[in-house]
């Protein structure tokens, strides 16, 4: 009793402890709290699991079946191998612009100088779901120093790296800024004297940024014309200033290297008063990619990279860019935003009026049609506008094509092509060796039925190309299908010829007229070839004289066969194992109209009479192209599948049942799968074994991983970004050259590589947590639309044929090593303004030729096979990409044949306003990049028999790419099972709560029962005369 | 009335009354201004429960102090003593609505921080929800820290003023 007095008595105590532990609960309880949504990047930085593998004992007769997946390289092998692969990459796709009077390659032993900041500090990738870890980078001065024997001037270098010549450039306010020095800085610092002092070259380096989240700016930048993409006058006038030097004998030559994802507006390079000698695009060279640059500047290296994007003179100047402009950088809003009150993620809206016309097909279209003198093309300029064309691209060496053959169609349904390519160089050892590459435009006839029902045929497009070996001068190399790996492109399949008619057919047709093909150097000299052979000339107006030799009529259609395409005939041109779609019976038809403004009654332009948006059309290119915004707004006209509206009804199909759930009776486990195909019976027995709640919880978790799942021994896989390279790297060395570099290569044998040292290094264990990678979201695979796209380093190029190809044959060697990829982001995310939800508006025409071709290449089983993809952010219409059967299901799975599971971009991030659990699963998605817990599946989603069949089905394509492809099955076996184990922290988290609930409720306790006591205490001795007690102002 | 020093004249009462001001404009901040596309336009319940009853138990605090100048060291004293536990409750309940403000908001957190860590733009975010949810963090910071000195110091003048009117007895 005494001893109970004496506790209770020390009341202080007890109410110091009570608040002490009372605290300490409270943020246990927020710990706990926080474990359910972060508990796999907790067991990730901690290496623990909730489950250990564990092998059970065979029965009787069984054999244990291991799955072997091994990663090809160790985490020692992988480093050397790699930065070799990204100096190959960056030295087959840098591609020389201009080099007049043979500047380069440069003098051995000659001097060298630098000017403006990015010499010295160079943008090696992109942030965001670039490489964000930048371990031992090669600048130019590394890689000059190692490569070659040049002599640098060292004071120039320090002067931009750290000096005054440094620019502070970066993003300010929300807007991209080179702020450079001005040359008065240069000449106050007295480098004007280093040049004079070194002679020799001054290489300048003008450097972009671009990233993720952000287009960039069009206006309000410190280009001279607002532009980021246009020179500041401050370099400007540092060109001038050393074009100046120039004059006066100080130094000898001026290039200029572009370090920049995005396409530079190039009208200086050839303007007298900078008196640039070279010029070269370097893109984002990735960490070791300057190595490259450096050999080519001495000549170690010919360069042989073509361009992926047409380079102009005016990055205002296309249908796309216009409209951009007039449409405040597509931010539109809904004319009645605020009388539908519409949300933040449903306001804002772009229309793609350019039609089909993106990059080159719009300049090559709209230069032949002025040559033929079509009617409505005006005065054009090429000139003004193109500074280098599509496919262009300089080498030290100098080529003729002949010899240009075509086959006649195969019964496989191809085209060959074979050109013999000579290095014309003299052989007298002084001539240079180089690669060169043939690139095969088609042009498809603009009949009068295109006419007549709208449908737009490019003058020339991409349709194949090859790369020969090394060619020393006089020496020569037919290029054909079957000489090597570069060369299996040069062919045409017949299937290419379509053209897809919305509004008749609707569905591919094969116009009638004559289909020419052409070997050519770039795109306008496709159209060069091809006007000659049509009997045009520089007397028409042609800026060059084309080669008829080179362009051949491949097919002439003498009638129309509307519905070449269709269901009924493709049989007899394609092989059985292209377009699966037609095995299913799924006939090709408009998936699109609700995205066509002019086809769907939900939206209008109040800004056109007839509330139709003008697509710009070569009928007449005067009256089409942009020179008003558009001012759409939804009508309240179309179903509710339609509207702009999130959770929608959820429509019970016919027939459906409630799948059974956790029914464990069968022992049967992933393992077991792996060989199966998608439609075995046991799949059914294996999906029996789930719960509804741990197929919600793992389809909803997949944030970079899929969790395990303990019910079927399915392992964790780990994914992380990296469309040109493994982004959380620890060691920095994974950047590669982003995206555009590596289509400009031109070489299938690259794309190979650079999708076998991504998944090797994914797969090496060098990611930041050190994991072994599954899965890559990557490639990137939208289009290059106009210049400002924020995120041009993650795509390809302007041309979804080239874009295709380069992600089909990365995607193969990337899965060889059983690497997931999942191209992202499906589909037409082609900007980052408004990204969260801004509607895509465009004809199903462009949608198909230009925005879903790559996807359809790298996701067809008989392509890229990819097992995987990534939605977008954006809507397609007024419906979110995702939760869009025609898009998701119909064209992905129907036509395409696609049976990988779907993974949307960040739904757990600011798409939660319409990136939700029920669309999606209901129209084709079947996993989200979020930390969904079982309080998102709504009572509406438990019951409906209809939901939980799709999301049984979401759980069965995950698992198919799981057991069959993933190297996370690495080691697994029929007998390998999945234990659930208790882990330590969170053993410690439920300790603690429990221990601190206990000491806060007796700490409480004592201290209320000392309160009672003292009470009790304080009425046996009153103190009602006291006298006020000063207590220090508290009490 | 009785012999104790005034409410009014105890840094106590100020500070406990400054963290049901801040408490309160924090809540407000965030109930009104908060729920955003990142949230699914929810705010998170855990914090809006934090913060009512942290409010609650502030002014339970507040209205102690007042009560305890008025009621003397009748039996209504006697309850009113126990105020000091309310506010402690009301820090309690803000340190959970603080640090669960970080854990469900942090889509926006991240869309915020993003681009500030890694060089880029990053996704805009409206002005008004930024600066209502970083000063509607801080204010919860502010209060429950002065919630736990008003407290506190209540909590060593009302030792002080026992161990003195021992002394006297």
């Amino acid at each position: 009793m005494n001893f109970l007095k004496k506790l209770i008595s020390k009341r202080r105590l007890w109410e110091a402890l009570a608040v002490a532990f009372g605290a300490l609960l409270g943020v246990m309880c927020v710990v706990n709290a926080a474990t359910v949504p972060f508990n796999n990047e907790i067991h990730t930085f901690l290496g623990t699991a909730d489950y250990k593998e564990i092998k059970i004992q065979a029965k009787d007769g069984e054999e244990e079946k291991i799955i072997d997946r091994a990663p090809i390289m160790t985490a020692e092998e992988i480093e050397e191998y790699y930065r070799q692969v990204n100096v190959d990459v960056e030295g087959e796709g840098l591609v020389l612009l201009k080099n007049d009077g043979d500047a380069l390659p440069l003098d051995k032993g000659s001097n060298v100088s630098f000017a403006i900041s990015g010499s010295a500090n160079l943008l090696y990738a992109t942030h965001g779901p670039g490489v964000r870890k930048q371990g031992t980078l090669y600048d130019l001065k590394d890689a000059i120093t190692s490569q070659t024997d040049l002599v640098i001037n060292e004071a120039t270098y320090n002067f931009l790296k750290d000096g005054a010549g440094k620019s502070n450039r970066g993003i300010k306010n929300g807007v991209f800024r080179t702020d450079e020095v001005p040359w008065s800085t240069y000449t106050a610092s007295g480098i004007n004297e280093e040049y004079k002092k070194s002679g020799g070259t001054v290489i300048a380096v003008i450097t972009r940024h671009s990233g993720e989240g952000a287009d960039i700016s069009w206006n309000g930048s410190d280009g001279v014309d607002g532009s980021y993409l246009t020179l500041t006058a401050n370099e400007y006038s540092i060109l001038e200033g050393l074009n100046q030097l120039k004059k006066a004998g100080d130094i000898d030559k001026i290039v200029v290297l572009i370090n920049s994802a995005l396409t530079l507006q190039c009208d200086f390079i050839d303007n007298e008063l900078y008196g640039i000698d070279a010029a070269m695009w370097i893109g984002l060279p990735g960490a070791s990619g300057m190595n490259a640059v450096a050999k080519a500047l001495v000549g170690e290296i010919s360069p042989s990279g073509k361009l992926s994007d047409t380079f102009l003179n005016d990055n205002f100047s296309s249908p796309a860019a216009k409209y951009w402009v007039l449409n405040d950088g597509f931010s539109s809003s809904y004319a009645n935003t605020q009388e539908l009150g519409l949300n933040g993620s449903q306001e804002f809206y772009g229309v793609y009026v350019e039609n089909i016309y993106v990059g080159y097909r719009y300049y090559e279209t709209r230069y032949e049609d002025y040559v033929m003198k079509s009617v409505g093309v005006g005065d054009y300029e090429y000139d003004e506008d193109v500074a280098y064309p599509f496919g262009y691209g300089l080498s030290y060496a100098e080529f003729e094509y002949s010899d240009f053959t075509v086959s006649e169609l195969t019964d496989d349904g191809y085209y060959n092509v074979s050109v013999t390519v000579t290095n014309v160089e003299p052989t007298d050892g002084t001539g240079k060796s180089g690669k060169e590459v043939v690139q095969l435009y088609l042009q498809k006839p603009y009949s009068d039925y295109a006419r007549k029902f709208n449908i737009e045929k490019s003058s020339v497009e991409l349709v194949g190309f090859g790369k020969t070996k090394l060619l020393e001068p006089g020496e020569s190399q037919t290029l054909t299908v079957g000489v090597s790996a570069d060369s299996e492109y040069m062919k045409v399949a017949f299937e290419q010829l379509r053209s897809y008619d919305s509004e008749n057919a609707q569905t591919y047709v094969l116009d009638d007229g004559r289909y020419y093909l052409t070997a050519a150097k770039d795109a306008h000299d496709a159209v060069n070839n091809i006007l000659a052979a049509k009997g045009y000339s520089k007397v028409n107006g042609m800026d060059d004289d084309g080669n008829a030799e080179l362009a051949k009529v491949i097919l002439n259609q003498a009638s129309v066969d509307k519905k070449i395409f269709s269901t009924s005939s493709v049989k007899e041109h394609d092989t059985p194992t292209t377009l699966k779609d037609t095995a299913k019976g799924t006939e090709i038809t408009n998936q699109l109209d609700f995205m066509d403004p002019n086809r769907f009654t939900g939206v209008t332009d109040e800004n056109s009479s007839n509330g139709d948006v003008t697509y710009v059309s070569r009928k007449n290119w005067l009256g089409t192209m942009p020179n008003r915004a558009t001012n759409l707004a939804l009508t309240n006209t179309v179903t509710e599948k339609y509207d702009i509206t999130s959770h929608k009804t959820i429509i019970e199909e016919e027939g459906a049942t409630m799948p059974t759930f956790g029914d464990m009776s069968a022992d049967i486990t992933l393992a077991m799968m792996d060989g199966l195909s998608y439609d075995d019976k046991q799949w059914d027995t294996l999906l029996d074994r789930i719960s509804r709640d741990d197929m919600f919880v793992v389809l909803t978790n997949c944030y970079g991983y899929t969790p395990a799942l303990a019910s079927v021994a399915k392992p964790m896989t780990d994914e992380d970004d990296g469309p040109y390279g493994v982004s959380n790297t620890a060691e920095g060395f994974s950047s590669m050259s982003c995206e555009g570099i590596i289509a400009s290569t031109f070489s299938v044998d690259i794309y190979r590589t650079v999708g076998e040292a991504i998944a090797a290094d994914a797969r090496s264990g060098h990611d930041e947590a050190q994991k072994n990678l599954h899965g890559l979201y990557a490639p990137g695979l939208n289009m290059h639309r106009v210049a400002f796209g924020g995120r041009a380093a993650e795509y390809f190029s302007e041309d979804p044929y080239l874009s295709g190809i380069a992600a089909v044959e990365e995607i193969k060697t990337m899965q060889a090593q059983h690497v997931v990829a999942h191209p992202k982001h499906f589909i037409f995310n082609d900007e980052e303004s408004n990204r969260n939800g801004i509607g895509i508006w465009m004809n199903e025409q462009s949608a198909r030729e230009i925005y879903l071709l790559p996807w359809e290449y790298a996701l067809r089983a008989d392509m890229g096979n990819a097992h995987a993809l990534m939605t977008s952010f954006n809507r397609a219409g007024c419906l979110w990409t995702s939760a869009n059967d025609n898009l998701m299901e119909n064209i992905l799975r129907g036509e395409w044949a696609f049976d990988g599971y779907t993974l949307t971009d960040m739904a757990g991030s600011n798409g939660k306003l319409f990136m939700v659990y029920d669309d999606g699963f209901m129209n084709g998605t079947d996993c989200f990049l979020d930390k969904g817990t079982t309080s998102g599946l709504t009572a509406n989603m438990r019951n409906s028999n209809t939901f939980n069949q799709k999301l049984r089905t979401s759980m069965h394509r995950l698992l198919y790419v799981v057991a069959n492809y993933s190297a996370a099955m690495d080691g697994y076996s029929n007998l390998t099972r999945l234990q659930s184990v208790v882990v330590w922290w969170k053993a410690l988290i439920v300790t603690c709560i429990t221990l601190f609930t206990i000491v806060t409720a007796a700490s409480v306790t004592l201290y209320v029962l000392g309160e009672i006591d003292g009470n009790r205490k304080k009425k046996a001795t009153p103190t009602e005369n006291a006298e006020p007690i000063v207590t220090g102002g508290n009490e | 009335m009785n012999n104790k020093k005034p409410f009014y004249l105890q840094v106590n009462f100020y500070l406990a009354a400054a963290a049901f001001v801040f408490a309160f404009v924090s809540f407000i901040l965030y109930a009104v201004n908060c729920p955003s596309e990142f949230n699914g336009e929810n705010v998170s319940s855990a914090v809006v429960t934090g913060d009512v009853l942290a409010l609650i138990c502030l002014a339970i605090g507040l209205g102690g102090m007042v009560a305890e100048y008025f009621f003397g060291d009748g039996l209504i004293a006697k309850i009113i003593k126990y105020a000091r536990l309310a506010i402690y409750v009301a820090f309690i309940c803000l340190i959970i609505s603080f640090f669960m403000q970080i854990l469900d908001e942090y889509s926006l957190l991240g869309t915020i921080l993003y681009p500030i860590f890694s060089g880029t733009v990053g996704d805009p975010v409206n002005p008004v929800l930024s600066a209502s949810y970083f000063i509607s963090l801080i204010f919860t910071l502010i209060a429950l820290i002065l919630a736990i000195v008003s407290a506190l110091l209540k909590k060593s003048g009302a030792y002080r003023a026992e161990v003195l009117r021992g002394e006297e007895c």
